[in-house]
């Protein structure tokens, strides 16, 4: 008998015995364990604020000790060393369509949705139409490339200033929470967008002179940078995005559907829009984002059908949701995803 | 790799895990969510909370202590106080609420027998000489139901005195039905890394169970 199957029979008696939930024999204090977590809850949020109060003296402190060392930092990098990769490990997942990465003109293998692989700064990313990917990095920034995309890389490895270059096609962005002094920002050919922790989209549409960029904000702050000046949008605001939404009669395509590749959207001008109450009543921005939430996490969880459920939901009950275009987008691959048995 | 049904405890855990879960799902929210709401003081996210891990944290508890004791009420306060502190402190989510409190319940469960070991209090009046590592079969006989407690006592009193990292391994592939993937995630090392305490773990286990033989025989 091998290791394995002698310590199975040892803890035999242990697996076979029904677990007492009712307490007959293992009783345990329903009301103190409810308190217990509360009280824990609550302690762990009393460590954390003392934590941040306790960053911002020990900032202070340390600001003249950091100031010397930033400067020697300055000095080394600029002897030549090469930078400090701010992205230390970026993971492609959830390829679905055809996905294209490509590094120095040279176009290397993208493998099944199933699949993670790991891609290096140096790599370009190209989606074709009903395709998409999800690169995520291990300090917690997550973007989502949908169809028709093509986004650069390169930038992401430059401390304090990351930045993603979007040349085609649309991305959801959610970034974490970034140190003082840290930013990263999407640059379009026509815009760039800066932000500081928050979850937004950015879709540009048309080419040359004709090229738009949409920006939509789900939560946090992001500042647009345009020749037109600096916009500051805050959450379920929207920046040159008036023509760009789905219309009302869109609501039944599917993103199969080549007219709704970004290419085919009418162009836009650039300037910054709120939602109008006519279109949308006002104050459901959290109630969307949190069925589309739901419906990803559900996805990544391979639970589909809680996924479609969610995701219809949202559809039918936010008809004009900003994120009707992701959310069509995201109910078409889970559809075609296979149930599992 | 056991089967579900193993995996989860049994059906009564399974089903007040899927009405807890339901209920969850129901008011729209995710467990970040919930987790958000305990600590914002709400009474009904420590009770949903509570309705959907308990289960998980008796399963592993129960299957490592197997019997009742007096402290299991307060194991169960333990495993609850170290979940919500580990979570929060966590810069990244965890993948399964449940699962990562069954992992702590089985590290409190361990640590509770290694504490019973140094007190001298659980194992010093048992008589754990090595016939009692006798398989029992066919009818249940009170000599048998004896021999099987003791084989259960030895199990845990050889647990106990193993490699905390190793010993953690195994009961939560081997006893508490995790797979290696969540194993190594549950103890926080790779999967390689994981495997190998896993197998360390088996064969130390083994060999101390083996020993316990040789000298209970003569």
């Amino acid at each position: 008998m091998n290791d394995e199957a002698k310590v199975r029979e040892l803890f035999a008696s242990s697996t076979a015995r029904p677990i007492d939930l009712d307490g007959r024999q293992f009783r345990v204090n329903r009301e103190r364990a409810i308190s217990t977590i509360l009280g824990a809850g609550e302690a762990a949020d009393r460590r954390r604020s003392r934590w941040r109060l306790a960053r911002v003296a020990g900032g202070v402190l340390a600001a003249a000790a950091g100031l010397a060392l930033a400067a020697s930092a300055i000095r080394t990098l600029n002897s030549g060393k090469p930078h400090v990769a701010a992205v230390d490990s970026l993971l492609l997942q959830d390829v679905y369509g055809k996905v294209e990465r490509r590094e120095a003109g040279q176009v290397l293998p993208v493998v099944g949705r199933d699949d993670v692989i790991s891609v290096t700064t140096a790599n370009e990313l190209i989606t074709g139409v009903a395709s998409g990917a999800r690169l995520r990095s291990r300090q917690g920034l997550d973007i989502q490339l949908l169809e028709n995309g093509r986004l650069t890389l390169a930038g992401l490895g430059h401390q304090p200033s990351m930045s993603v270059q979007l040349l085609a096609g649309s991305i959801r962005c959610q970034v974490p929470h970034l140190p003082a002094g840290e930013q990263f920002s999407v640059v379009t050919p026509n815009a760039t967008v800066i932000v500081h922790g928050t979850a937004f989209s950015v879709l540009v549409s048309g080419i040359a002179e004709a090229v738009r960029t949409c920006v939509r904000v789900s939560d946090g702050r992001v500042v647009v940078k345009s020749p037109e000046g600096e916009r500051v949008l805050g959450p379920g605001m929207t920046w040159g995005c008036e023509t760009v939404g789905p219309p009302a009669e869109a609501g039944e395509r599917l993103p199969d559907d080549p007219t709704l590749a970004p290419s085919a959207v009418p162009p836009a001008t650039g300037r910054e829009q709120t939602r109008t109450p006519a279109v949308k009543p006002a104050g459901t921005l959290d109630a969307e984002n949190q069925l589309f939430q739901t419906a990803l996490a559900a996805e990544r969880v391979g639970n589909l059908s809680a996924a479609e459920t969610s995701l219809e939901r949202l559809l039918s009950k936010y008809p004009g949701s900003l994120l009707s275009t992701d959310a069509r987008i995201a109910l078409a691959r889970v559809r075609r995803k296979p149930q599992s048995p | 790799m056991p089967p579900p049904a193993q995996r989860s405890g049994v059906s009564t855990s399974g089903r007040a895990e899927v009405r807890a879960r339901a209920e969850v799902e129901r008011i729209g929210i995710n467990e970040t969510e919930l987790l958000r709401c305990v600590v914002a003081g709400e009474r009904w996210a420590a009770e949903a909370l509570y309705e959907l891990v308990y289960p998980s944290i008796a399963a592993s508890l129960q299957r490592v202590l197997h019997f009742a004791s007096h402290d299991y009420d307060d194991l169960v306060q333990t495993t609850f106080e170290r979940l919500i502190r580990s979570v929060l402190a966590r810069k990244e989510a965890v993948l399964s609420l449940s699962a990562w409190a069954s992992g702590i319940a089985t590290h409190t469960a361990l640590d509770a027998l290694r504490a019973r070991i140094r007190e001298r209090k659980y194992f010093q009046s048992e008589d754990v000489g090595g016939g009692a590592l006798l398989a029992v079969a066919g009818s249940v006989s009170e000599e048998q139901q004896l021999e099987a407690r003791r084989q259960l006592r030895v199990v845990q009193e050889l647990l106990g005195r193993m490699k905390p990292a190793e010993a953690e391994t195994v009961v939560l592939h081997d006893m508490i039905g995790h797979d290696l993937a969540e194993t190594a995630a549950l103890t926080d090392v790779s999967v390689a890394a994981a495997q190998s305490r896993l197998v360390r773990g088996r064969k130390e286990l083994r060999r101390r169970v083996e020993q316990r033989l040789a000298r209970g025989a003569k």
